[in-house]
């Protein structure tokens, strides 16, 4: 098992994170409480159904969000049979999946995806796991185990209102256990084909009445797959894999309605994996975490408050070059927020958010690229009738991508060429009308930004005799727009339910990772580029069976096309990007599975 | 740039699906189903009132109207399948029947009272007991809400519903926590 990510960093954060443990520990005045972290077991009992806070902030049950999200429950995950998140979701409806390997897989919602997807933004508890280098989510990465998670809400579409860039072709919150409310002792040994070993554990001690932890650790190794790996990705060999990780979730009860979360992280992982420009490439990644979370009620409402630091080293060897490189960025996330129910009507969330990652050159170090963004959100949930009622989600960021230090000969930018760029806006409205206490109709649109990632900003510092490749400062976000009308209907007395939705999505400035050529003096070199704009239109048609029965039963449809219009020198996959291909015309998905109080019996389609 | 084209034929598929489902299916009108499920929703909702004592049994005053055509046997029927549940963190519930007018003489201790379908119209007498003692009421019954007796209206039909009074609450100083009162209709 490699370990090599054991960074000062890292080590300097850990200590800290144990001192603050224990002087909170010391500084607890005794007193009972019941703060206001959501138990979403009792709330989930409560309606039979799921609750979530994903889609405005407020918690909501999953029939009256105003959304389009599937939520994924614990004893969905267990009866999936799967051993890591992406094979979870590839049995939800309208989320595709592109496994390269063993250990490596794009997740994406509704189409769109390839190599190293950018525009799905994953959360663990509402942090980002998403890695902002080369933009994407690496799976294998996330620090959580599949016994620990709660549930997984998946909402489709933009959400950039609520949870900011990236979030556009949906999101991803991935929620675990509530040490204050749930208990998780689980230990498992799981071996299999590739030579697969995995070993995983989690406990979940009361430190007496105020504090609870959940700690969750595995370590698991296998080979990739033995496939032929076709010609134009062969120029680096499968190594074998491995991964470790460990995750601490802690809760302390300050005081009555007064709550304080710590969180930190920390995992190594040795993989092949599938580069965006399509070519296979070994990479070793460590990640590291902390964050905090204060939580109050009061007059004020529901105050939160969370700030969080991730640590993320990647060393790859692209076959291409054929050298390590090495990307390590430091994100960091403050943001407080407030939850206010006006009356009987109208529930408020106001909240702000800072945000900075810088990432250091690689290969020709020396320079660094970062952002810093300031938003300001805001949402009101608007209840007109009791069957009616209407929400707007609200978010202005103002963004300035920065670089300093060394810049290479005939590098065709200065430093300040990364400044700011305008005021990016997204929204989320969605009226929802209940017929009838079986029905609920729901019209939505929204706006989501993608930004260029770190790489594409200019981390990427690749001059050689061969192969040059810079980023750029002059990328566009992507901005994608969703308009959708969804129907639930519960069939009466069979309480079967049927969804459906309609969709329609529009891309513009959509991001190519080697999209452009620039000429300078002596060599050309291969810069990222906006290609041009997609459109999306599809339904989702799905039947399920009701929750907790015996038998349980899915079929879900989704038929979609995707038009490109890209400009002449990306068509027909020139710059590795091809939507309208390579996004399935048509997607079926089915379960059965049965069960009794000792044996569960799945399969999947 | 080229125009996004639709999907041939979405349109007639989604006016389809609809007219199928409206057309073919049952009615949108189901009937509720045992109040077994009213009383386990109602028990749930326990486990979010923030007054109530941490540990020990709970006890529920089953109260019925003695003017009420079989409401002494209603009420002892609810308090049998109160019985066998369980309340907040697995405690215990001690069921109490007991009529209005036993209500406003009983000296016992209760945590809080169940209203079976009929007892809402004596309001005057419920509403005192409830300042005085302090305590929350919860009912299935859709009446109370009109006569704002319960503190609590659940109904665990299709969807399960949850209006809380919060004028009630307030005046028999019942907190409940802050997720729970956003997750719920508030009248």
């Amino acid at each position: 098992m490699s370990s090599y990510f054991v960074t000062k960093i890292g080590k300097k954060s850990s200590l800290a994170l144990l001192g603050a443990v224990a002087a909170l520990f010391v500084a607890l005045v005794p007193s009972p409480l019941h703060g206001q972290s959501v138990d979403y077991g009792a709330l989930e009992q409560l309606f039979n159904e799921p609750v979530t806070t994903s889609v405005t902030g407020s918690p909501q049950r999953v029939s009256d969000v105003p959304a389009t999200i599937e939520i994924v429950t614990a004893e969905d995950i267990r009866r999936s049979g799967a051993k890591d998140i992406p094979g979870v979701l590839r049995h939800l409806a309208g989320v595709d999946t592109l496994e390269w390997g063993n250990d490596n897989t794009d997740v994406s919602i509704r189409g769109y995806n390839q190599a190293s997807l950018s525009r799905l933004l994953v959360l663990v508890n509402g942090r980002q796991v998403y890695a902002d280098d080369f933009g994407y989510t690496p799976w294998s990465s996330i620090p959580i185990e599949l016994s620990v998670i709660r549930q997984i809400e998946v909402i489709k579409g933009p959400s950039s209102a609520l949870f900011g860039f990236n979030a556009v072709g949906g999101v991803i919150n991935i929620i675990t256990y509530d040490p204050l409310f749930d208990h998780v002792n689980t230990a498992s040994i799981t071996g299999g084909t590739q030579n697969l070993v995995n070993a995983s554990a989690a406990i979940t001690p009361r430190l007496g009445e105020r504090v609870a932890v959940i700690l969750s650790a595995r370590g698991s190794m296998d080979d990739d797959f033995s496939t032929t790996i076709p010609p134009s990705e062969v120029l680096v060999s499968r190594r074998p894999q491995d991964r470790a990780a460990v995750n601490l979730h802690g809760i302390i009860r300050l005081k009555e309605k007064m709550l304080l979360d710590f969180e930190a992280s920390h995992s190594i992982a040795q993989l092949n994996e599938m580069a965006p420009d399509y070519q296979l490439m070994n990479t070793r990644r460590g990640t590291s975490s902390v964050k905090g979370q204060f939580t109050a009620e009061g007059p004020f409402g529901l105050l939160q408050a969370s700030a969080y630091t991730n640590w993320l080293k990647t060393t790859f060897t692209p076959g291409i070059v054929n050298q390590n490189l090495q990307l390590n960025s430091r994100l960091t996330v403050v943001e407080p927020h407030d939850i206010y129910k006006l009356g009987e009507y109208h529930t408020l969330r106001g909240a702000v958010e800072y945000r900075q990652n810088t990432e250091g050159t690689t290969p020709l170090a020396g320079a660094n690229i970062s952002y810093r963004n300031f938003a300001v959100s805001g949402m009101w949930d608007w209840k007109i009738t009791p069957t009616l009622s209407l929400t707007n989600a609200f978010r202005v960021d103002r963004l300035s991508f920065g670089r300093k230090g060394y810049l290479p000969p005939n590098y065709p930018f200065s430093n300040s060429d990364w400044h700011g760029i305008p005021k990016e806006y997204s929204y989320n409205s969605a009226l929802v009308w209940r017929p009838s206490k079986v029905d609920t109709v729901r019209l939505m649109i929204s706006r989501g930004t993608q930004l260029p990632n770190l790489v594409e900003s200019g981390a990427l510092l690749l001059i050689s005799p061969f192969l040059n490749f810079i980023g750029t400062p002059t990328l566009a976000p992507t901005d994608v727009t969703n308009y959708e009308i969804g129907w639930d209907h519960a069939i009466p007395a069979s309480h079967i339910m049927l969804r459906a939705s309609a969709f329609h999505q529009h891309n513009y400035d959509l991001i190519a990772f080697s999209g452009g050529p620039i000429e300078t003096p002596g060599r050309v070199l291969v810069e990222p580029a906006n290609i041009g704009s997609s459109d999306a239109n599809g339904i989702e048609i799905g039947l399920r069976s009701p929750l907790h029965q015996k038998y349980r039963w899915s079929v879900d449809y989704r038929p979609e096309k995707i038009v490109d219009d890209f400009l002449p020198a990306a068509r027909n996959g020139a710059a590795e990007v091809d939507y309208e291909h390579t996004t399935p015309r048509h997607q079926v998905k089915a379960n059965l599975g049965w069960a009794n109080s000792r044996w569960e019996l799945d399969s999947y389609y | 740039m080229r125009r996004p084209h639709f999907i041939t034929g979405v349109p007639l598929l989604i006016a389809a699906l609809f007219v199928a489902l409206f057309g073919i299916l049952p009615a949108a009108h189901a009937a509720d189903r045992a109040s077994v499920d009213n009383l386990q929703a109602s028990v749930r909702t326990l486990g979010f009132r923030e007054s109530l004592p941490k540990e020990g049994s709970i006890v529920v005053g089953v109260i019925y109207a003695s003017d009420t055509r079989d409401g002494e046997a209603l009420a002892a029927e609810t308090a049998a399948l109160l019985s066998t549940m369980r309340g907040p963190n697995s405690r215990r519930l001690q069921p109490q029947v007991l009529s209005i007018n036993g209500l406003a003489h009983f000296k016992g201790h209760l945590d809080v009272l169940f209203l079976v379908q009929g007892a809402t119209k004596h309001s005057d007498v419920l509403l005192d007991a409830m300042r005085r003692r302090h305590l929350v009421t919860i009912s299935d019954d859709s009446l109370c809400s009109i006569a704002q007796t319960c503190v609590l209206m659940v109904r665990a039909g299709q969807r399960v519903e949850i209006s809380l009074n919060t004028s009630l609450a307030d005046a028999v100083d019942a907190r409940f926590s802050l997720v729970f009162m956003m997750v719920v209709n508030r009248k």
